[in-house]
């Protein structure tokens, strides 16, 4: 894409004044980047960032599975071309939907993100979206802007605090770079329109992206945004997700529409899926966190640990006719045979809470077999003598 | 609204999360008595030396620590209602998980884990078992943490006990390493020798 087809699609029209460029395919990768003189701002930037990636090396929230590590970071490689030598992938463990990527290349991934998205094309879509920013070096724009704008102070504060150096630290390191490249609207038209050519060119499906947003966009209603960081940096509209979707159409035209991968990539997250489904729990949003399983559920089959999921958020929610309906789930998972030992527990103490005392026992004692050495099992121990209230 | 700030508003009250309250100037007090009352609603042994703090506007959380709320924190919450969330600094319309007087110890585990993890921490649960608290059946549970901004791994132990509709909560936290080793054995005193006084 030529530069000006880049201006005029964002000062006029948006995403689709870029279409006519994007369908023919015109877009070329910059060159790689060199490292920037440290004497200047992006060398500064660079330097920020190089810091917080060294903490990151050490993050005891890494998420520790070098084949997905390895598989997200094949992906961003696809997406990325000749710019890949430069890419770093960190997953870290975090029950929220974000990615962000650093101007030094430093690119996080976190594990919401991995949880809630349907299929390879839909990871391909938020990453190739931050590649787009990459790219274009949006964060060294901002940084010029804040400047000139007298509010670099305030971007300092923030970069200070993801270094770890700064009096907001806590708040800055959770939604660290999602506060620091809080793009402007253009920028997030340009990154969009960037990261369809890429998923295209990858072999992505790009309507996948416009998918993304409304899975989004419907967990979000509500409460707590759905878990959604993103949308602290990257505000999500029914128009955006429909600018996005005429925009793959147009780029797709009448040839195929690209791959989603969508088994590849659920035979990918299967070893983290558990411990995700319980970050997820943890968060005890459970109106939230039910629409997010009852959409999984829809697209990817009524497993086990979903089931387990729905049953343990209906508890938490503890509505009227929740228990029954826990209940219900619970049975519904009994069938399958990826159903974690927990769902065990879950159901002796919905039964429990019913008064039904052997029903209860049945279950812990379950429980117990299944996992004799849980943390909790001398409590649930407890509740299986004759004693026991 | 931008689920940082929510999040983050909420980790910074809960009190838990020590670090971004160690610049503030806390009014801590010494504990001078060996038999102390906490709150007008508990009564401790005082064992070892501690500094208390009441959290202003608090309904039900009183704080003790020997060497600064980084390093060690002794959390008392002194029977906290049925409809009432932990952290009582928590804006009213917050929706936050609330203790409900029918919940058992394991609810109990998940209110502590959100109070002190639900921020995108991590939480891992060592042991949870039957414990008498202030004479009655209660529950007791060792744990591990780190919060997501802090990075640190802590360790902590609880007791608690459901009694007249109301939680009775006594969390002692600290670095793993050399202070939750030092602090805790005193925490424990502390939290065995608990009697509830008659409101």
């Amino acid at each position: 894409m030529k530069r000006r087809d880049l201006i005029c699609g964002c000062c006029g029209g948006g995403l689709l004044a870029l279409l006519p460029s994007l369908a023919s395919g015109e877009f070329a990768l910059p060159p790689r980047f060199e490292r920037p003189d440290i004497a200047g701002d992006e060398g500064g930037l660079w330097a920020l960032m190089d810091r917080e990636e060294d903490r990151l090396r050490r993050s005891r929230f890494l998420l520790g599975n070098a084949a997905l590590q390895t598989y997200v970071s094949d992906v961003a490689c696809r997406l990325a071309g000749d710019h890949c030598p430069d890419m770093r992938v960190y997953l870290l463990r975090t029950p929220f939907f974000n990615a962000s990527m650093a101007p030094n290349g430093m690119m996080q991934v976190w594990s919401g993100l991995l949880l809630r998205a349907a299929n390879e094309a839909q990871l391909a879509a938020v990453l190739a979206h931050e590649i787009g920013h990459y790219l274009k070096r949006h964060s060294l724009e901002r940084l010029r802007d804040a400047r000139s704008k007298s509010a670099f102070a305030q971007f300092a504060g923030m970069a200070l605090g993801v270094a770890g150096a700064g009096g907001i630290g806590q708040i800055a390191q959770l939604g660290v770079l999602a506060s620091l490249f809080a793009f402007s609207r253009d920028n997030e038209r340009e990154a969009d329109a960037i990261g369809l050519e890429l998923m295209h060119r990858a072999g992505y499906d790009p309507m996948e992206a416009s998918r993304v947003w409304a899975q989004l966009i419907a967990e979000k209603d509500g409460e707590d945004n759905g878990g959604a960081v993103l949308f602290a940096t990257h505000p999500a509209s029914t128009e955006r997700r429909d600018t996005l979707a005429a925009a793959a159409r147009a780029l797709t035209g009448d040839g195929p529409a690209g791959a989603t991968h969508a088994a590849r990539y659920q035979a990918q997250i299967a070893p983290v899926r558990l411990s995700m489904v319980q970050d997820e729990l943890r968060r005890r949003v459970p109106d939230s966190s039910l629409r997010l399983f009852d959409r999984l559920m829809a697209s990817q089959g009524r497993d086990g640990l979903l089931l387990y999921a729905r049953a343990e958020a209906l508890k938490a929610r503890a509505g009227a006719d929740d228990g029954g309906l826990a209940l219900a789930a619970l049975d519904e998972a009994d069938a399958r045979t990826d159903t974690p030992p927990e769902a065990a527990r879950l159901r002796g103490q919905l039964l429990r809470a019913r008064g039904d005392a052997d029903g209860a026992r049945t279950a812990f004692g379950r429980y117990l077999e299944l996992k004799p050495s849980a943390p909790d099992a001398p409590m649930i121990r407890s509740y299986l003598e004759p004693s026991a209230p | 609204m931008n689920p940082l700030r929510t999040s983050a508003g909420r980790l910074t009250c809960a009190l838990l999360c020590c670090a971004l309250l160690a610049g503030c100037a806390a009014p801590f007090t010494r504990v001078e008595q060996a038999r102390t009352t906490v709150r007008e609603r508990m009564e401790v042994d005082a064992v070892g030396d501690w500094n208390r703090y009441t959290p202003p506007g608090s309904r039900h959380r009183e704080i003790w620590t020997r060497h600064g709320m980084p390093l060690d924190v002794l959390v008392f919450f002194t029977g906290v209602a049925d409809g009432d969330p932990l952290n009582d600094a928590a804006a009213r319309n917050d929706k936050l998980p609330r203790f409900r007087a029918s919940m058992t110890p394991e609810d109990v585990v998940a209110l502590t884990e959100n109070l002190i993890a639900g921020n995108g921490g991590h939480f891992e649960l060592q042991t949870l078992e039957p414990h008498t608290v202030a004479g009655r059946p209660g529950f007791g549970f060792d744990f591990h943490y780190t919060q997501r901004g802090e990075e640190i791994e802590r360790a902590g132990s609880a007791r608690g006990v459901v009694a007249d509709e109301r939680l009775w909560l006594m969390i002692y936290a600290a670095p793993r390493g050399r202070y939750v080793d030092e602090g805790r054995p005193d925490a424990l005193r502390v939290m065995d020798s608990l009697q509830l006084r008659a409101r």
